[in-house]
């Protein structure tokens, strides 16, 4: 063979193998099973709630202390808004998160972010994101720009790929419809008007399920076991705010302008324990480089982080999450905020 | 700059490459040698660019030691300028990368306070000094002027060979930049480049770099947790066997597979080492280039086999513990040296006895010889490698350290971490068979053990059963390159798993750059 020939039949077998992984990637996509069924019904769920409230809203958002940290029917008694909770996990992307409130936001509503610190700073997609949303949210995949989609590719791992194709394997054989097929979502509304009118008779689970949602989105279940270690909630690092979450916020916010949805920031609850300290220089410049990042947007944020410092014995199970309680009294301590930035912009008066 | 990384594949290579083939037949030699200089210069400076002063300090004084001795070496002052040459290179050589052990060996033998100096190791200082030390020999042998400065700098520098070999001979690439054929890119030449730099990648990325885990959780967990059990200690024991031949002999293929995009033959490293019957053989095919120095400027000079049976395994110690020393400043690296001396020297004194092992045996013998000495190399310290010959006796245990039995063992595997979303699958589907014996299927071929011991099979049947790849794509006749649809297809699936890993792919520099 000579090298022009065998130079085009390896770059004819290049192309081969990666339409090959190209073919195997797209299979994977979209083929729900567990574990992802527990997110994806999550998911399913709290936009269920999203298309049933009507009037002025206030759409939570951030990782999962946003959804683990609010007490939704207690901001919509104190304001009159209807208060939706999409938030679900830290690891999402940002860009993910804001249009998860694109989908339903309408004019006159207000999105509140109350994203983790670490969102602020991170330069990377994780794994766990990447995989699960290949899974449950295709659609966002091909939604990406090209450089993030190849950065979305980068972040999935391939064994999780590979065992999306056995899945999908197991479709054509029939052993997915007998072991792995997720609840449809008629079953899926059915079993939470079930749960919320205490009628469900099935077991619920105590974790990251949609069962455990109350009717605005709220984790509500808080029998497990609780944290008592230490974090000192990102606020160490040197790092600046990233690109992408700059460019996420900053087309997250102009939409919201030409769309008339108000823009607001919360600090996340977080737990009184030995690492955290917000008078050391480290944390209060990490503190200053989200402030002036929310300042250089024009946003606002409700309150100080010192304010949303709570006992221990309010959080459970993660440094991030709140107990029932605990979101009740991070609630009660956004409300005077949130009141007050609502009666200074109230766009419905 | 790594050869794997994307800045190189898709930036500095390529720019490197179309311009060098700009130049073709436009300009005279000279033109794409600075190009080359430019580029390899780049490529050095590339992660701190101070390095670039010592390189460049080390060839200007070795250039000018160079015209000292051509002009000399009929007069009785060519020897004495070798001598200071040498010297000098060896000096600064000492000084950056001993310098620290020395002071805390002679810190520790008199209980002195003393503090090592903070010297900043100038990247490949070993490599570069070790090819210049070969021309300033050869030019003293040849008694003329070998190359011109720009031909002298290139050959130091040239950047697929510069950070950790091949040691090149001045003869083996001098030559190739003054001939008329240099700078003229052959079809021929670039496809075997794109195939060697192809199969590199994937020894590198796809093979060593995944048992690299293995092999360092295994040296980690047995200093930890002051000893393993006798499984740990060989699976780790052979995954780092067969991860130092992959990383650096991928890096030597690359290297030679980057040169020939630029028409250069670089000399092989490495020839199927583990395929060696004995240790005498071993040398002879693993870092071909840094025993032949060895050789030619060591153990030659000290007098080799021309002084007697006593002078001549004192020489063959002396070598092998000065070559030890020469990969790190560090007892462990000093011991191995004197291991595979020692090793030599039986080697040697067996051949004179009568006795014939079956080679089947002595191949054996010699690769589980090669891979105990491995162990002084991996291990950071005396203590933590006398603690891994304790795990491989199985003194802590045969498959725990907690005394388990075989069946307990098994029944106590899990599925790695990894792996699970893919057992997992299976799992779901039903497509296990039932449990044998309290051993679930799944946890035993997703655990942790049965996964390396695949990676480490697949690995050892690799290195045994194939040829080495610049074998593979000649021909065996003319020894011209050989392509074949075989060699498109690999390199073709190289490529699609390496883009498929690399979601999970953590890059590791190559092991020897830090020698």
């Amino acid at each position: 063979m000579t090298a022009k020939r065998y130079l085009i039949t390896l770059l004819t077998a290049v192309l081969a193998g990666i339409a090959t992984i190209a073919i195997l990637f797209c299979a994977h996509l979209g083929m729900p099973w567990w574990p992802h069924h527990l997110i994806r019904e999550v998911r399913m769920a709290k936009h269920y709630m999203a298309r049933s409230v009507e009037g002025p809203t206030i759409w939570i958002q951030g990782g999962s202390s946003a959804w683990f940290g609010f007490d939704s029917p207690q901001i919509k008694t104190e304001t009159g808004y209807e208060a939706v909770n999409l938030a679900f996990n830290v690891n999402m992307p940002t860009e993910f998160c804001f249009d998860e409130i694109r989908r339903f936001a309408k004019p006159g509503d207000v999105a509140l972010l109350a994203l983790e610190n670490s969102m602020y700073f991170r330069e990377s997609l994780s794994s766990y994101a990447a995989d699960e949303i290949s899974i449950w949210a295709p659609d966002y995949f091909w939604s990406l720009s090209l450089s993030r989609k190849a950065r979305f590719l980068k972040s999935l791992p391939w064994r999780k790929a590979l065992a999306g194709n056995l899945v999908r394997l197991g479709q054509l054989t029939g052993a997915y419809n007998r072991a792995l097929r997720p609840i449809d979502e008629e079953s899926l509304i059915k079993n939470l008007h079930d749960q919320w009118n205490g009628s469900y008779s099935g077991e619920i689970p105590v974790y990251y399920n949609y069962l455990t949602l109350n009717q605005h989105g709220d984790f509500v279940q808080t029998d497990h076991t609780l944290w008592r270690g230490t974090h000192d909630y990102n606020l160490m690092g040197t790092a600046p705010v990233s690109d992408e979450i700059r460019q996420d916020l900053e087309e997250f916010v102009s939409w919201a302008r030409a769309n008339n949805v108000r823009v607001l920031l919360s600090w996340l609850p977080m737990a009184r324990n030995a690492k955290l300290d917000l008078e050391n220089p480290k944390a209060i410049a990490s503190m200053d480089r989200i402030v002036k990042f929310a300042d250089s947007l024009d946003l606002e944020f409700l309150g100080d982080p010192e304010e949303y410092v709570m006992d221990i014995e309010l959080f459970y199970d993660t440094s991030h999450h709140t107990t029932a309680a605990g979101a009740s009294e991070r609630t009660r301590r956004l409300l005077p905020h949130l009141k007050q930035a609502l009666s200074i912009t109230d766009i419905h008066e | 700059m790594l050869f794997f990384t994307p800045i190189f594949l898709f930036a500095f290579l390529p720019i490197a490459w179309l311009v060098f083939k700009g130049l073709e037949g436009r300009t005279p030699n000279w033109a794409s040698i600075i190009w080359l200089l430019a580029a390899s210069w780049t490529f050095y400076a590339w992660a701190l660019p101070i390095h670039l002063l010592w390189l460049l300090g080390s060839i200007a004084f070795n250039y000018i030691c160079s015209i000292g001795l051509a002009r000399n070496t009929a007069s009785a002052s060519g020897k004495p300028l070798l001598v200071v040459g040498i010297a000098t290179n060896l000096c600064l050589l000492g000084a950056f990368k001993y310098s620290g052990f020395a002071t805390e060996t002679v810190s520790n033998l008199f209980g002195l306070n003393l503090t090592p100096p903070a010297l900043l190791l100038p990247l490949a200082i070993s490599f570069f000094t070790f090819q210049q030390i070969s021309y300033l020999v050869t030019t003293y042998r040849e008694q003329r002027l070998i190359a011109k400065p720009h031909e002298y700098a290139l050959y130091v520098s040239f950047f697929p060979q510069l950070i950790a070999g091949p040691i090149v001979q001045p003869g083996e690439m001098i030559p190739q930049l003054q001939s008329e054929r240099f700078s003229k890119v052959r079809l021929e030449d670039f496809a075997l480049g794109a195939t060697l730099l192809i199969i590199g990648l994937g020894k590198k990325i796809l093979l060593a770099d995944n048992l690299a885990p293995i092999a360092d959780s295994a040296f980690a967990l047995s200093s930890a947790s002051e000893g393993s059990s006798a499984l740990v200690a060989w699976t780790g024991l052979f995954a780092f066997t067969f991860q130092i031949y992959f990383d650096f002999s991928a890096y030597s293929e690359m290297a030679l597979g980057l040169a020939l995009f630029f028409g250069i033959r670089l000399p092989e490293n490495f020839a199927s080492p583990y395929q060696a019957t004995s240790v005498i053989d071993f040398w002879r095919r693993w870092h071909i280039t840094l025993s032949r120095f060895f050789k030619n400027y060591l153990y030659i000079p000290l007098g080799g086999n021309r002084n007697g049976v006593f002078r001549k395994y004192a020489n063959i110690l002396i070598t092998m513990t000065l070559a030890g020393l020469w990969h790190g400043a560090n007892w462990t690296f000093l011991l191995w040296g004197i291991a595979h001396g020692a090793l030599l020297c039986a080697n040697h004194l067996w051949r004179k006895t009568p006795f014939a092992i079956p080679s089947a045996l002595s191949w054996g013998l010699t690769f589980l010889s090669v891979s105990f000495a491995w162990v002084l190399f991996r291990a950071e310290s005396f203590s933590s490698a006398a603690l891994y010959f304790q795990s491989l006796a199985g003194s802590f245990g045969i498959y725990g350290t907690d005394g388990s039995s075989l069946l307990e063992f098994l029944r106590s595997l899990e599925p790695m971490e990894a792996w699970k979303s893919t057992h997992y699958a299976i799992h779901f589907l039903g497509w296990y068979p039932s449990v044998i014996n309290g051993v679930h299927p799944g946890h035993f071929i997703f655990s942790e053990p049965v996964l390396s011991l695949m990676q480490i099979l697949f690995a050892a049947i690799l290195v045994f059963a194939f040829p080495r790849p610049v074998a593979w794509l000649a021909n065996t006749e003319s020894g011209k390159p050989a392509f074949s649809i075989k060699a498109a297809v690999l390199s073709a699936a190289i490529i699609a798993l390496i883009i498929a890993q690399s979601g999970s792919f953590q890059s590791t520099p190559f092991l020897y750059f830090r020698f």
